[in-house]
């Protein structure tokens, strides 16, 4: 049985389109992924700061769940200015 | 003190195909309607259904719905979240649009499909879950397109 302190326990990860995925735990958006034309990944945090460009997607997810890229992952550091979505309130009608 | 701003998120059926043409129409539509209404949004087409998100004062929010669920263009309108919002979320946008490709591989292994959660019947958390990744979604996809022209136009 995983820990639920690991970095990866209760990460949902979706794909919203081919080669995008995004990561959420508990409801808060953790960040997301966008494969690039060169194969390659860049991943974003909750922030929508890029984090890092990965070779692998599981590096990518790695980086997006915990917050900073593995030592040895390309880091490209780049502001975006996308604010995080965010629940306010209310459910589903 | 300023009409409180709602947010509606939702999705419907298209009642007959749209092509380009039919989507820049609707759009063109929309965006001079909600320009006077000082409504914002987005909208996807995918598979003959729409996803909209519509945001602004809370009159002329529903005062919209209600004209959707009218419009002979839409049928089987289902609102999936509906919620209070301090500010909103496409103030750029009067109506934004980003085509959406239908993905031709299988999710790699343990990943979510969005699209099957927004309609989740079951599950509410999954729904908005998916209305959210759905606007991460659009948001990076439009940041990319503003980055990609101002690259071009400063060749």
């Amino acid at each position: 049985m995983m820990s639920s302190d690991r970095p990866g326990a209760g990460v949902v990860w979706s794909r919203v389109e081919e080669g995008f995925h995004v990561g959420s735990r508990k409801g808060v958006f953790l960040g997301y992924i966008d494969r690039q034309t060169d194969g390659g990944y860049l991943a974003f945090d909750g922030t929508s700061r890029v984090v890092g460009s990965f070779r692998t997607l599981t590096a990518a997810m790695a980086a997006v769940t915990n917050g900073q890229p593995p030592h040895d992952e390309v880091i490209t550091l780049e502001q975006v200015r996308v604010p995080a979505p965010r629940r306010i309130d209310g459910g589903a009608a | 003190m300023s009409e409180p701003l709602v947010s509606v998120s939702y999705v419907s059926t298209a009642t007959a195909p749209f092509d380009d043409e039919r989507l820049a129409d609707l759009l063109a539509q929309s965006r001079r309607s909600n320009h006077a209404h000082d409504l914002t949004g987005m909208l996807l087409y995918r598979r003959g259904r729409f996803f909209q998100v519509l945001e602004g004062p809370q009159d002329a929010v529903e005062h919209l719905m209600d004209a959707i669920r009218r419009d002979d263009r839409h049928s089987d309108v289902r609102i999936l979240l509906s919620e209070r919002i301090d500010e909103r979320r496409f103030t750029e946008w009067t109506m934004g649009y980003e085509p959406i490709g239908v993905p031709t591989t299988a999710a790699p292994e343990g990943f979510r499909d969005t699209f099957d959660d927004l309609e989740s019947d079951d599950d509410d958390d999954a729904t908005i879950r998916a209305v959210r990744e759905l606007t991460v979604w659009f948001r990076a996809r439009t940041l990319a397109g503003t980055a990609l022209r101002e690259k071009e136009d400063a060749r």
